[in-house]
């Protein structure tokens, strides 16, 4: 990244971008007589305040620092918005309890520490009793129509 | 009025009630005692299982959560060196000192006592306060309230970014989502890019659990936070009557100091905390002990921020502004509960603000006996590996979004917003500002068109009269402010 065009530039420029199209697209609703403000006024009181400030930003921004302390673990990070994401995907068809005893398997597998064995035994232990625990929670005590999938006739 | 406190306490003082604030506060104390789940993410965590709930009992135990969250900050910082929450950071100076010593035990147990007289002195400055200011509030008109949203907004953003323009934009934002869907005086459809789901709105759940609660995980996900593992052993010890009694004074100060600071839009328990640690130190003979362990150094900051609380029930109550984040997310419980907060509140529902203030007295009593129950389960607690308390974590956010809709829609929006709440973070914004964007959008534009179809499109009735005049200054005050600070601190520092 060139040295003009620094994190807070960037940020700048994008939030600046966006007050662009806030201002924009309120320009294309449809005014009413029966309205004196109409829908457009306020969007566009909004871009003013959030280009204006983007502006500052762009126009404040410094040079940045060296790096931090710590490096961001951007393969964890992925690997739980997937595993989001396919629990999101899985919950209706599969069912609650299926679906997040193996988000719980995924999860503690690939994060915790210790030795393998012990980390299998963690897992499934963890993910089966804490999956039963919220299923009975929810779908019992609090009365959520949570998804039964492919265990609907066993659950009733 | 305190006819009314009595008959709330009365209420709040049934064994259905005292169980729901017990779960609260043990619900809070927990959520505390996690580092990096605030009481915002607690209260957020809860707050889809309120929905359909009777609001004598909702309120109560959201209330709960906040004040147990206050104390169960104090937990992992005075343990682990570890602050749970922003606002036990001014604990960690002496309160793990103590620890150090093998003195955690009685550094917890002045925690606890400081943060429950704290809370409830802060009680009896918010039964006495709210009704004064809700009477003078009734003066106001739409103008005045889109100027005391802009305050507060204003004040919020300013404060709670790492660059004061970063929290206007992050606060502009929040008000941005509020638009999206039918506009509800020309029902047209505005920003929901063709998705038909997206016009009725954004749903208030998803969005606060999505940027409060999923946020934070993302976050320690991507610094690696999750993989910490503590190791430490914990003996227990406990303060004596002379302690409790030396450190009381200090403790009621406080107290009241953090009730005021709490009433602030934007100023919230971390500014609270540290304020009631400096002034303790400044006044206090022999201060040079503050920092090595001195228990005044544990029990000013507690007593402080646990009577944050109760402060901010004033605005919120008196005229319907959350001033932090954890307001805001009581005010969802209101309106999920169909009561909309602000002076009227006290014409036309006075048992209402009467019912969760006495409530938050009896929480301040239940932490009391809460807090020494659960000091050895905390301990523990803050000792867990991480990733079974963050998928935990998750797994709450989606269910409490599923369960408000029963659609996967709603898991996806937690989703998404969980990941904009992440980005902002990284990038330097302030979810809480967004937030609060959102919950007042409504309220905003709202008084905006309203005033403007009184004045027939005009805007000179938003710079007439003094009552407008007065917020107008508050909030270029507000959004100035930390440009004024730094300015007096760079002078200060030139000067020594």
């Amino acid at each position: 990244m060139s040295s003009f065009l620094s994190k807070d530039r960037l940020i700048g420029l994008f939030c600046f971008a966006f007050a662009g199209y806030v201002w924009y697209e309120a320009g294309t609703f449809p005014t009413s007589d029966f309205d004196a403000v109409g829908p457009t006024l306020y969007p566009r009181f909004l871009a003013t305040v959030i280009g204006l400030a983007a502006l500052i930003i762009f126009l404040k921004a410094k040079p940045e620092n060296a790096a931090g302390a710590s490096r961001p673990k951007y393969g964890s990070f992925l690997y739980v918005i997937l595993l989001s994401a396919a629990y999101a995907t899985l919950l209706n068809p599969l069912g609650f309890i299926p679906t997040t005893i193996l988000f719980l398997l995924c999860m503690v597998i690939y994060f915790d520490p210790s030795e393998m064995k012990v980390r299998l035994r963690n897992a499934a232990l963890y993910a089966v009793l804490f999956s039963v625990f919220l299923y009975l929670f929810f779908a019992k005590l609090l009365g959520v129509l949570l998804p039964g999938g492919v265990l609907h006739g066993l659950l009733g | 009025m305190l006819a009314l406190f009595g008959q709330g306490l009365m209420q709040a003082a049934t064994p259905l009630n005292i169980m729901y604030i017990a779960f609260g506060v043990i619900w809070g104390i927990i959520g505390g005692a996690i580092p990096g789940i605030s009481a915002s993410v607690a209260m957020s965590l809860l707050l889809p299982l309120t929905f359909g709930m009777d609001p004598a009992h909702s309120l109560p135990m959201l209330a709960a959560v906040y004040v147990g969250a206050e104390y169960g900050g104090s937990i992992p910082a005075i343990l682990i060196k570890t602050p749970g929450t922003g606002a036990a950071a001014a604990t960690v100076l002496d309160g793990y000192e103590m620890q150090r010593k093998g003195l955690g035990g009685k550094a917890l147990c002045i925690s606890l006592y400081a943060g429950v007289l704290g809370g409830l002195v802060s009680v009896i400055i918010l039964v006495f306060s709210t009704l004064p200011l809700a009477r003078f509030a009734l003066k106001f008109g739409p103008s005045q309230y889109f100027w005391m949203a802009m305050m507060g907004l204003s004040i919020v953003g300013a404060v709670s970014g790492k660059d004061p323009m970063k929290g206007i934009i992050s606060a502009a934002f929040g008000l941005f989502l509020a638009i999206i869907g039918m506009d509800k005086f020309t029902s047209t459809q505005r920003f929901t890019f063709g998705v038909f789901r997206l016009s009725e709105g954004l749903d208030l759940i998803p969005v606060l659990v999505g940027l409060f609660a999923l946020s934070e995980v993302f976050r320690q996900i991507f610094s690696g936070e999750i993989f910490n593992v503590i190791k430490d052993r914990i003996k227990m010890t406990y303060p004596s009557k002379k302690e409790l009694a030396a450190v009381t004074p200090i403790v009621l100060a406080c107290g009241a100091m953090g009730s005021v600071v709490g009433a602030l839009p934007g100023a919230g328990a971390t500014i609270a905390s540290w304020i009631g640690y400096s002034e303790t130190k400044m006044f206090c003979k022999n201060n040079e002990t503050f920092g090595t362990g001195d228990i005044r150094g544990v029990a000013a900051p507690e007593s402080a921020n646990n009577a944050v609380p109760a402060g901010g029930l004033i605005p919120l109550l008196a005229l319907g502004i959350p001033g932090s984040n954890s307001t805001a997310i009581l005010m969802v419980g209101f309106s999920l509960a169909g009561i909309s907060c602000g002076p009227m509140l006290f014409i036309n529902q006075p048992q209402v603000p009467y019912g969760l203030m006495a409530s938050m007295f009896v929480a301040q009593i239940v932490l009391l006996f809460v807090g020494l129950m659960m000091l050895r389960p905390c301990v523990y607690i803050t000792s867990i590996k991480k990733i079974y308390l963050t998928s935990a974590i998750m797994l709450f956010a989606f269910i409490g979004a599923f369960s408000t809709t029963n659609d996967i829609y709603s898991v996806i929006l937690v989703l998404v917003f969980g990941l904009i709440g992440f980005v902002m973070k990284e990038l330097g914004f302030a979810p809480a500002a967004t937030v609060l964007g959102f919950v007042l959008g409504e309220l905003v534009e709202g008084n905006l068109r309203r005033t403007m179809q009184m004045s027939r499109g005009s805007m000179d009735i938003f710079f007439a009269g003094g009552l407008n005049k007065f917020f107008i200054a508050l909030t270029i005050l507000g959004v100035l402010f930390p440009y004024i600070s730094k300015w007096i601190s760079s002078r200060r520092k030139a000067a020594a």
